[in-house]
């Protein structure tokens, strides 16, 4: 078992319920706390407010895009230190570009295993304080 | 092979909107600065005539279109245009892709091929990065030229030759000249009509016309309806210095519709490149460590090599368990060397 404060925090942004309903479904299942925003600009409320270990971002969303939400992320020293993971339909160069100069830690693209997605989150997130469930 | 004919060539042309937006058959310059008057008017011109045309101008700028457009306005409209990077062509190839070659010539050659000359008879040949021919390709070309008449590989009837040709380079051939590089009589046989692009930058004036251009062409091609953008992102993008052309303005439009999902586009869904006091962010390369994804991010951030080595070093440190002896043999250095390097950079 492991202990509710010990828990880390992952924001997952997309604006379709389906698809954050399954990503949140499979980090609970690792042991993670997870918390919702449907747009760009729900994240960066919602990221200013909880402050998450890392952040599962949805490329393309009404409001406010993926790139441009890591960006304003980026700008505030809040929030700027939590990684963002782009999570994307779309994968080009001009995506994968745009993401990483506006410094995003790693692009995804769907579909996805879980393995892939554990890999990521190992690699971002410090072991020490992740706590997987049995 | 690195040569289009010219049906890919019609193709292309019917997707090509007119400023006024009704479809033309013919590639069209889009813009209504002085500088595009100006060569619209040279082209018009020159069109006829079967000068050789050689078109400078940096990469993006649409050097291939103003080809397509004086081939397109001429005699030769109705013949085939070939276009040919010359930049992928090998050395040992030049001629039998430019000339072809006979049948038995040498292994393989199981029948009489004809070569890119031949295969745009009464046509254009448009011989883009010219600059990359080798010296020994420029002087069979420079022969062909002067001679009008080829040999294929392996022949030995002479071919008279009936095309135009169209050169293109993003390259100063006069400085190449100066180094040896480029032969200067196939220089000036090249370049009996010189027309430089200006690159977009010079003509911010057109950047709203272009605009309108690529999202009609890319409503059209999707069947999506056609969006606009803010004036606040035109004036954005009118700003902006644009040092890869209209291709660079195509690519962030393509962009913008894409993730924009607005009626209209707004300065949030332009390249972030794009928006005023951009800067590329590296604290991530550092935090966010994937080895693979460093060499990419550092090209795209233009770091220098100094924090690209730190990056990637702290990068596989992390991806090793922070283990010193296996970091040390992934990277191929010395473990001392490690160490001194991780102090030097505040890793423990």
């Amino acid at each position: 078992m492991h202990e509710e404060r010990n828990r880390q925090t992952i924001l997952i942004v997309d604006d379709s319920d389906d698809i954050r309903s399954i990503l949140a479904q499979m980090l609970e299942i690792d042991g993670y706390h997870v918390e919702q925003a449907s747009d760009g600009t729900e994240a960066l409320s919602t990221a200013e407010r909880i402050r998450p270990n890392l952040i599962l971002m949805d490329l393309r969303m009404p409001m406010m895009n993926g790139i441009a939400a890591t960006r304003q992320l980026h700008e505030h020293a809040e929030t700027r230190e939590i990684p963002v993971v782009i999570v994307s339909g779309l994968d080009s160069e001009m995506f994968r570009d745009a993401a990483f100069s506006v410094g995003c830690a790693a692009f995804l693209t769907k579909p996805f295993s879980t393995h892939e997605l554990q890999d990521i989150l190992k690699r971002l997130l410090p072991q020490h304080e992740s706590a997987p469930a049995k | 092979m690195s040569h289009r004919s010219s049906s890919s060539i019609k193709a292309l042309a019917s997707a090509n909107l007119h400023e006024s937006g009704v479809v033309s058959s013919k590639p069209v310059l889009i813009g209504r600065s002085q500088l595009i008057e100006r060569m619209r008017a040279v082209i018009e011109r020159i069109a006829h005539t079967n000068s050789s045309v050689l078109i400078t101008g940096a990469t993006g700028t649409g050097k291939e279109i103003v080809a397509r457009l004086i081939h397109a306005q001429s005699n030769r409209a109705q013949e085939p245009f070939v276009d040919v990077n010359c930049s992928a062509i090998p050395e040992a190839l030049f001629e039998t892709e430019f000339f072809g070659h006979e049948r038995g010539t040498f292994t393989g050659a199981h029948e009489m091929r004809r070569g890119l000359f031949e295969q745009c008879a009464g046509g254009t040949l448009f011989l883009d990065e010219v600059d990359a021919l080798p010296l020994t390709a420029q002087a069979k070309l420079l022969r062909v030229l002067q001679e009008r008449t080829l040999r294929r590989v392996g022949g030995r009837e002479n071919i008279r030759t009936d095309v135009r040709i169209i050169s293109s380079t993003n390259r100063n051939l006069q400085a190449a000249i100066a180094a040896g590089a480029f032969r200067p009589d196939l220089f000036f046989r090249l370049r009996v009509v010189p027309i430089y692009v200006p690159p977009l930058a010079e003509r911010r004036e057109d950047v709203p016309l272009l605009i309108t251009h690529f999202l009609g062409r890319h409503a059209k091609r999707t069947g999506e309806k056609l969006r606009s953008f803010t004036p606040k992102a035109v004036r954005v993008m009118q700003d902006h210095d644009w040092a890869g052309n209209v291709r660079e303005l195509e690519n962030a439009i393509e962009f913008a519709v894409a993730l924009g999902m607005g009626e209209q586009l707004d300065v949030n869904d332009l390249p972030p490149n794009l928006l005023p006091g951009f800067e590329f962010e590296t604290a991530p390369l550092i935090a966010g460590s994937d080895p693979s994804n460093i060499l990419r991010s550092s090209l795209a951030k233009r770091l220098p090599l100094a924090e690209v080595e730190r990056c990637y070093i702290v990068a596989m440190y992390e991806l090793h368990d922070k283990h010193s002896i296996n970091t040390a043999a992934a990277l191929g250095i010395d473990r001392r060397t490690l160490y001194r390097k991780l102090k030097e950079y505040g890793v423990g």
